[in-house]
């Protein structure tokens, strides 16, 4: 604090200054100095800078500015007050004060680059940060967020809450969402849910809602969140493959199942007949009898390995293309293909597809179920006098159902039950014809078109096979 | 015939598999040419003449060497098992039970390992150096 004659020179100042004086300029100041002389020295411009604001103080002007100090790193503001001391309207000298604010100001400067910090984080960020009010109206919406979401920088404090929905299925989610929050102030609430695109697709997030509504500059619920729509598929598509590698494992499991039970049968009766030939004691006619069921031993065995590369093949033809097929013409392509079974045993098949004629499906694998219904009931009919198999087929609730029906010899399926579609499974003790692989290939080929089979059968009185497709 | 000191012994086959019963019966007439065979396709068969023939005067002393498959239709070699428990003892303590399987499965094969009444797993085919053991054990362990 100081003041000034109307020459510029001190009337007198307080010791603050003169310490700052001399602190800074190296200089000591007394009563009756010009002000500004010391500067004219070492800064010559400053000096006139001074006696210019000096004297415009002098014609009546009272003035306010902030001067900026540097010495070395150290920057100093220094807020500035010059009063003109008026008596009878006439200025006689200057009042003046300088106060250094340089606190002030860095705080200032602080929260200046705190916001812009603030900014660049949100509307930089790859995650997308949305605030609604208590009534879930939306306050404040980030530009990544509207980017996610399909809007431009420009349009986002323009987003309507009917621009902001989630898919229809997540509705209750969400609503449990703001209820945990609602109930927990302060407390994040993790979810993951799909919101709707501008272009109508959905896209998958997962983030956090905060109630903050009671803190100040804040008030509303406060949403951290990122567009997973990726990692969503990818995990979507792995599922899939590891669904699809539990399925080639169980093949696996049943390979290793056929190698070590009905690979190994034949291969072991082939050995067993080997040696027995080679035994020395063998009667001629045992050794002839041995020499027999080597062949049909050795028929059995390549029965196996055609089973075997059937049921591998099939694994390949889902890929094949499907078509329309006509379950007349298939039933009577099957029919003919099986003529010299059926021939001579009193077979008679009736069929009604007039209800659904056609299906679109993958013909290899309808023609094999058809196959194997139909040589099943020939092979099961109980005489071969009039066996009768019905086929038809009908619509339910949109599904497709194909009844096979016969009046053979039935199982007795309590004590199968679900047995009777396994692999190499026999049940009939008299009928050594079956190899237990006719059942278990309908199955497994009904299911991969997306179907089910079910079996109905009474011992004496016949079966019937419904399929769903 | 020339007696054993063991009596007349008689094997019982129960296989699905006709070719390999034959093969087996074979085998065992000329591994050991004084004993008997009966042979059954079908295990429920078996279990009823266990019941019926084998308890007949004719068989009342009678011991058997039995060769059981395992993966059969009807009733399985394991479902056998579970109703041989139940006959009385005085038919069990007679017969010596085998596992004569094709298969590689080890489930099957631990299976008749821990298994009170199975003595022993073989895998087919049944061979001569097979009959000549369990006749050994036979005659070296008597019966109870």
């Amino acid at each position: 604090m100081y003041s000034l004659d109307s020459e510029f020179r001190y009337v007198n100042f307080n010791r603050l200054l003169k310490n700052m004086l001399l602190q800074v300029y190296n200089i000591e100041i007394s009563v009756g100095d010009i002000v500004f002389d010391f500067l004219y020295r070492d800064e010559p411009e400053q000096a006139e800078e001074w006696r210019e604001i000096y004297a415009r103080a002098l014609n009546g002007e009272a003035m306010q500015f902030v001067k900026e100090f540097v010495f070395g790193r150290i920057r100093t503001f220094v807020k500035f007050y010059v009063n003109p001391i008026k008596e009878h309207s006439l200025t006689t000298g200057l009042f003046c004060m300088a106060i250094d604010i340089t606190k002030e100001r860095n705080a200032e400067t602080a929260i200046a680059r705190n916001e812009s910090r603030f900014r660049a984080l949100t509307e930089n960020n790859f995650d997308g940060i949305m605030v609604r009010d208590i009534n879930r109206s939306l306050v404040y919406a980030s530009p990544s967020m509207s980017r996610m979401i399909g809007f431009s920088q420009l349009e986002v404090s323009a987003l309507t809450d009917s621009e902001l929905t989630v898919h229809e299925h997540d509705v209750p989610k969400l609503k449990k969402l703001y209820e945990d929050a609602t109930r927990f102030p302060g407390i994040p609430f993790g979810t993951r849910l799909r919101m709707r695109h501008r272009l109508g697709h959905h896209i998958w997030i997962e983030g956090v809602m905060t109630n903050m509504l009671n803190v100040p500059n804040v008030n509303g619920f406060v949403c951290n969140f990122r567009d997973i729509t990726e990692r969503v598929e990818v995990d979507t598509q792995n599922e899939m493959i590891s669904r699809d590698l539990v399925k080639r494992n169980e093949n696996l499991e049943q390979y290793a199942y056929i190698v070590a039970h009905n690979l190994r049968g034949p291969v072991a009766n082939l050995l067993g007949l080997a040696n027995l030939i080679e035994l020395p004691s063998v009667e001629a006619q045992d050794r002839e009898r041995a020499v027999q069921h080597l062949i049909s031993s050795a028929r059995r065995l390549d029965e196996v390995i055609k089973d075997l590369s059937s049921i591998l093949q099939m694994n390949e033809e889902i890929n094949q293309h499907k078509e329309s097929i006509d379950f007349e013409e298939l039933t009577k392509n099957v029919t003919s293909s099986i003529e010299n079974v059926v021939t001579g045993k009193n077979v008679k098949i009736e069929v009604d597809f007039s209800q659904c004629p056609k299906i679109v499906s993958i013909k290899s694998y309808l023609y094999s179920v058809f196959h194997n219904l139909i040589s099943n009931s020939i092979k099961y009919r109980k005489d071969n006098t009039g066996t009768v198999i019905r086929i038809h087929s009908k619509s339910v609730n949109g599904k497709l159902l194909l009844v096979f029906e016969d009046n053979g010899l039935g199982m007795d399926l309590s004590s199968y039950g679900d047995k009777i579609f396994g692999l190499y499974r026999r049940f009939h003790p008299f009928q050594a014809e079956g190899k237990g692989m006719g059942l278990f290939m309908v199955k497994t080929q009904v299911e991969k078109l997306g179907g089910k089979i079910s079996v109905q059968s009474s011992v004496g009185k016949g079966t019937v096979f419904t399929i769903e497709l | 015939m020339s007696k054993l000191e063991t009596g007349r012994i008689l094997f019982i086959l129960i296989d699905d598999d006709d070719v390999n019963n034959t093969i087996s019966q074979l085998i065992i007439k000329n591994a050991w040419a004084e004993a008997e065979t009966v042979t059954f396709t079908n295990a429920r068969a078996a279990l009823e003449f266990l019941q019926d023939a084998f308890t007949e005067t004719d068989r009342i002393n009678q011991s058997g060497i039995m060769f059981l498959n395992i993966t059969m239709p009807v009733m399985t070699g394991w479902e056998f098992i579970d109703q041989f428990e139940k006959l009385p003892d005085d038919i069990k303590t007679r017969i010596k039970v085998y596992v004569l399987s094709a298969s590689l499965d080890y489930r099957d094969i631990d299976r008749s390992r821990i298994n009170k009444y199975v003595l022993e797993f073989f895998p087919k085919p049944l061979t001569v150096e097979i009959v000549r053991s369990v006749k050994a054990k036979l005659t070296l362990g008597g019966y109870e």
